[in-house]
């Protein structure tokens, strides 16, 4: 790798032992970029920087440098208090990337990613704390994609134990993620009834949390469909699946109403998500993860809609779903998927759809429009 | 057999029996040896007893983790985790909700309103079980789309929660059940005219009249061909028009008493008709259009005539000779008050016989004949007071009046004899010696 240097155990000084960021064992190499990243083999430098360290690695370089001394007591808990600050941020930077990264299916790379987090939240937290749950749990995902079964058990164990061991309730959230991945993971085992029960506490907990509406709840829902659907009983698969169908589609349809207000120069001056995400309100944001847990969960209902087409054509449905899919695309700004899954509904009744396709097709017009405008400056400057 | 075996089991098969009865022991026995553990050691269980207890406790099952948790959670929370995993998704969701509504109204209405002293809905065991079962139910059926099915199951609900006066809850099931009927018009026609009917004693209840009038008016509409929901549609429509107009003044009140009356002809009840009738009659009483009331009294006086209904009978003889009265056809108010007196006097009705004395006498008093109506008026009083009816009053101050009416032409005279002159000056005296 370009950004790597080779470095000698014997130079360090006599108590210091530079691990692997990846396997922990004495490292020989590190990245010259950040110079604080060790690595012990070139496949773990590779993997983790394909995984995280890319996008982190300058982040990482002030974080993990040796601080110089601060004569005042005040500067020096501003200074910490700075630091701790911008780990909780990291931690959650990487816990995006990596559920990402699980969900487009890239499991190797997401080890990486939830392993940055957890030392990140270990080191902010303490090792037993609730606040490491979710990293945990996305090594739980990311191993059960792997297919190692075992490991997997082990996070989510390690999790549970975590929860039990608290004094208070842990946060809802929290224990129905946990659930929700247990659930999973007895789905792998072809325990289905196991799954359902954990599916049941999954799905109680968060509409407590979030309230019974939610697009996190969906998931919830989702994977109940998937473990009636193999225990046969597909009358309920279908309840529940349009029942997911119509959350996400209430969802998407709220985000795109409040973006396609935005104004059209930031699209024009090509400014990246970051800024948007900045001015808009948390609920009108869709983040990565989100984002790639809907594709995901959207594209499953649609091949189930398809297969059923024969025996149970509800042609609405399907509207529904490729409409949810339209949106998604458009606000990734993927505009030529836009028109594509625009062409696919059929005989569509709903209005609804209708008028957002109306606002969607006005909205690039304009795009299209400004950009041509640009360009005509451009040339005459 | 073994020394050692044969020492322990000897000293777990120690018995009782061979000990002497407590009370014949002394205080020192009963303080310090009873008590001691070696004594109690004595006396432990046979071996045969102690094998069989760890025996049975190893052939219970052990709690399975689906068990612990249910002695942990809560009920709300057991019923819910019970519901999702039938798949029954949609009952956890209304559950959700409910008990949400019923949270946050708790909080809108402060902590001192009367309702807060009734507990929760998830603190009550059967009731929560019995929504969740029925919830259940008609999901279930609203998935094989059998939606008369489903309407039975939220009616059974809905009158469960009436039943047990949670009106909140039974109000909204009605709602559902009516919402149901509208979506989906190929239900029987029999449900549907009874969900309207629902409804608006909903409505009527809560005070909206113009919803429950609504209704109430489709309900009518919707069982033309039902017989017996037709007669009670009629029926219930004529209460309600009766209701309406006595919270209104005026114009609409008597148009509302003209359709209760159209209403409860339809209707095939004729008691009820001939009181709207009666009611219609005095409205245009008051309203002084004499001709109209006339007319419908002579309809209430025919009826009650031929069905023997001598109360009935009574009030329509009384209003007509009232209207009579007014319009000065003096025969015809002798005429009907004597075929009441009558008619009445045959039965020996007290109430009803007094009443009739009284009308007698107040009319006869209104035509100047004071005697006649002394007569009557003193028998009426007579009656009212050995009977102690809520009459009393009226049949005394009317008594008192025709005796008064009757004493004023001779104090007129009186007054005549005496020294007008006299009163005249002492009445001017003063003014005099004022000025």
């Amino acid at each position: 790798m370009a950004t790597t240097e080779l470095v000698y155990p014997l130079a360090f000084p006599k108590s210091v032992v530079h691990k692997c960021e990846i396997c922990g064992k004495a490292a020989s190499r590190m990245c010259s970029k950040c110079r604080v990243t060790y690595y012990c083999s070139e496949e773990h430098q590779a993997a983790d920087n394909i995984g995280i360290h890319d996008k982190i690695c300058s982040t990482l370089a002030s974080l993990r440098l040796k601080q110089p001394f601060l004569p005042s007591e005040e500067e020096r808990r501003e200074r910490d208090r700075e630091i701790r600050d911008r780990k909780i941020h990291l931690v959650g930077v990487t816990r995006m990337i990596g559920e990402r990264h699980v969900f487009q299916d890239r499991f190797e790379a997401a080890v990486p990613a939830a392993l940055a987090s957890l030392k990140l939240a270990i080191e902010v937290h303490g090792p037993r704390s609730v606040e490491l749950i979710p990293s945990y749990l996305i090594l739980a995902e990311a191993s059960l994609g792997l297919k190692q079964l075992n490991q997997c058990w082990e996070y989510l164990s390690q999790a549970q134990y975590t929860v039990l061991q608290q004094h208070e309730q842990a946060p809802l959230a929290i224990t129905s993620q946990l659930a929700r991945n247990m659930a999973q993971l007895s789905i792998a085992r072809k325990e289905y009834d196991d799954a359902a029960r954990h599916l049941a506490n999954d799905i109680y907990d968060a509409s407590l949390c979030y309230g019974t509406e939610h697009h996190k709840v969906a998931g919830g829902y989702f994977l109940l469909g998937k473990v009636f659907k193999l225990m046969n009983r597909n009358e309920v698969t279908e309840s529940l699946y349009t029942q997911v169908t119509q959350m996400w589609y209430n969802f998407l349809r709220r985000l795109l109403q409040s973006r396609v207000v935005f104004s059209d120069m930031d699209a024009i001056l090509g400014k990246k998500d970051e800024d948007d995400e900045d001015e808009l309100t948390s609920s009108s944001k869709l983040d990565l993860s989100t984002e790639a847990e809907a594709f995901n969960t959207l594209q499953t209902l649609l091949n189930y809609r398809l297969e059923t087409q024969q025996t149970n054509p509800m042609t609405q449905e399907l509207n529904k779903i490729h409409h949810c899919l339209t949106i998604l695309y458009f606000l990734a700004r993927d505009y030529i998927q836009v028109h594509d899954s625009m062409n696919k509904i059929k005989d569509c009744t709903i209005q609804d759809i209708e008028d957002d396709q109306q606002r969607i097709l006005k909205f690039l017009e304009q795009l299209g429009q400004m950009k041509a405008l640009m360009k005509r400056q451009q040339q005459q400057n | 057999m073994n020394p050692l075996v044969a020492a322990e089991t000897s000293m777990h098969r120690k018995k009782r029996s061979n000990e002497i009865p407590t009370k014949q022991q002394s205080s020192f026995f009963q303080n310090i040896i009873l008590p001691s553990k070696a004594y109690q050691e004595k006396s432990k269980l046979p071996l045969k007893q102690l094998k069989d207890t760890a025996k049975n406790y190893e052939k219970q099952p052990s709690l399975r983790k689906s068990d612990t948790e249910k002695h942990r959670t809560s009920l709300q929370r057991q019923l819910s985790i019970d519901m999702l995993l039938q798949g029954y998704h949609q009952s956890f969701r209304e559950l959700c909700s409910i008990l949400q509504w019923q949270k946050n109204d708790r909080e809108r209405l402060g902590a001192e309103h009367p309702y807060n002293r009734r507990p929760l809905l998830d603190a009550e065991v059967d009731k929560l079980r019995f929504l969740c079962v029925y919830l259940n139910r008609a999901e279930e059926t609203e998935r094989r789309k059998q939606y008369s099915n489903v309407y039975k199951n939220y009616l059974e609900l809905a009158s469960f929660f009436f039943k047990s006066d949670d009106h909140w809850l039974s109000d909204y099931f009605y709602k559902k059940c009516l919402s149901l009927v509208q979506t989906y018009s190929q239900l029987d026609s029999q449900l549907v005219a009874e969900a309207y009917r629902n409804v608006a004693t909903v409505y009527e209840r809560q005070g909206n009249f113009r919803k429950a009038l609504l209704n109430y008016e489709t309900y009518c509409k919707s069982s033309e061909h039902y017989y017996d929901l037709k007669t009670d549609a009629n029926l219930q429509l004529t209460r309600f028009y009766i209701k309406l107009s006595e919270h209104k003044n005026d114009d609409e009140a008597l148009t509302y008493i003209i359709k209760a009356y159209e209403a409860s002809k339809q209707s095939d009840d004729k008691n009820v008709e001939n009181e709207t009738c009666y009611k219609l009659g005095h409205a245009y009483l008051e309203r002084e259009n004499i001709e109209l009331a006339l007319k419908y009294f002579h309809i209430c006086y025919d009826h009650c005539q031929r069905v023997n209904d001598y109360e009935g009978f009574g009030q329509a003889s009384e209003a007509l000779a009232i209207c009579y009265q007014k319009k000065e056809n003096i025969e015809k108010v002798s005429e009907y008050l004597t075929r009441y007196l009558q008619k009445v006097s045959n039965k020996h009705d007290d109430n009803q016989y007094a009443r009739a004395c009284s009308t007698f006498g107040l009319i006869q008093t209104n035509l100047g004949h004071y005697d006649s109506a002394m007569e009557s008026l003193s028998k009426a009083y007579s009656i009212a007071l050995a009977n102690d009816s809520s009459d009393l009053n009226r049949n005394r101050v009317l008594y008192g009046v025709v005796n008064g009416l009757k004493l004023r032409s001779t104090f007129l005279d009186h007054i005549n004899h005496m020294k007008i002159g006299e009163l005249i000056k002492w009445k001017s005296a003063p003014l005099k010696n004022a000025l």
